[in-house]
């Protein structure tokens, strides 16, 4: 009786443990790296003009305007720039950085911008 | 750093969605709360309109299915395209961390040019992409991806800007490109002004002082 009763303790203790371990696990690959995130869209921006999302962690960023091309950055680094309305520009780091990252109109007209860090 | 003319877009996004946490993932039920929980801190509320489907789906960079092979129609149009695959180099696969745009980084061909850096031309899921490091000494990886209609026009480029600063007094943007078969000139159109390159090989590549992107491509 003692030996069954100590038996199904003994397998939910395992069962818990193993739950344990994967939160744990899971928990470990999430933290540190940034997730996928959205800044400025659907934003128009006029005149060369720039819009920021809020500071975050990431290690890059991606962007593309609507109707013309846009440059891409976080902070004071500059991550390239589209050459034509639609194309996607993407700056990966290879490290997380706490930084704001932006889309820049690239023409006096008006576009409309999507952007996204990683 | 740039002026910052436009602070309007803190904080704008849509609900953020992590890569991560794909609700899909095979993993099981306590794995799943626990990266959405850990993904919680990263959503910001939404405060604007949903953009058109088309381009909601078009943002979704990660979403697009990795191709396992190059397209006919770029394959038939881009002669490097027809060369054997290089690949990317591992230490350009993790920093880039996930293909964006269905790219296949398997399927990369090392674009020829004599320039510092490394430029990859990279088929991806209708689209063709260029991944660049070390253009102009920027040490961020940068990917350029294309629809396929757009390239055939006016081929695929990357552009790097460098304002003047301690080492480099002049400013300098560094264009290059690839062209599809049979193209011989590539005009670069900025802000009034056309530059006309050469397109040697399938490729074109312009160095001028000029601290901004070009406005449009063309291709002759």
């Amino acid at each position: 009786m003692t030996c069954r009763l100590s038996s199904r303790v003994t397998r939910r203790l395992a069962v818990l443990a193993a739950a344990l371990s994967l939160l744990l696990a899971a928990l470990a690959l999430s933290a540190g790296s940034a997730s996928a995130s959205p800044f400025c869209g659907g934003q128009r921006l006029s005149n060369f003009g720039y819009c920021y999302g809020a500071a975050r962690d990431l290690s890059g960023d991606s962007g593309y305007g609507v109707e013309h091309s846009i440059c891409i950055g976080a902070d004071s680094i500059w991550g390239g720039c589209s050459t034509g309305p639609g194309n996607i520009k993407t700056m990966s780091l290879g490290s997380v950085i706490h930084a704001e990252p932006w889309i820049e109109d690239n023409a006096s007209g008006v576009t409309t911008v999507y952007g996204e860090t990683f | 750093m740039a002026k910052r003319s436009d602070r309007d877009g803190r904080a704008v996004g849509r609900r953020g969605a992590s890569r991560r946490a794909g609700a899909g993932s095979p993993a099981a039920l306590v794995l799943v709360l626990a990266v959405g929980v850990s993904a919680c801190g990263t959503s910001s509320p939404s405060t604007q309109p949903h953009p058109p489907a088309s381009v909601a789906s078009a943002r979704r960079l990660g979403a697009d299915r990795v191709v396992r092979r190059v397209e006919p129609l770029q394959a038939a149009r881009f002669a490097l395209l027809r060369t054997p695959p290089e690949g990317l180099p591992a230490r350009i696969r993790r920093i880039l961390r996930a293909p964006s745009a269905g790219m296949s980084w398997a399927l990369a061909r090392r674009i020829r040019v004599e320039l510092p850096g490394a430029y990859w031309l990279v088929p991806a899921n209708g689209r063709m992409c260029i991944v660049d490091r070390g253009s102009l000494g920027n040490p961020a990886v940068e990917t350029t991806c294309v629809r396929t209609d757009r390239a055939l026009a006016e081929g695929v480029a990357t552009v790097t800007l460098a304002r003047p600063h301690a080492g480099a007094p002049r400013p300098a943007r560094l264009i290059v490109g690839v062209a599809p078969d049979g193209a011989r000139e590539a005009a670069v159109r900025t802000r009034g002004t056309v530059a006309r390159v050469p397109v040697v090989d399938g490729v074109f590549v312009l160095r001028d002082e000029t601290l901004a992107p070009p406005d449009s491509l063309s291709l002759r």
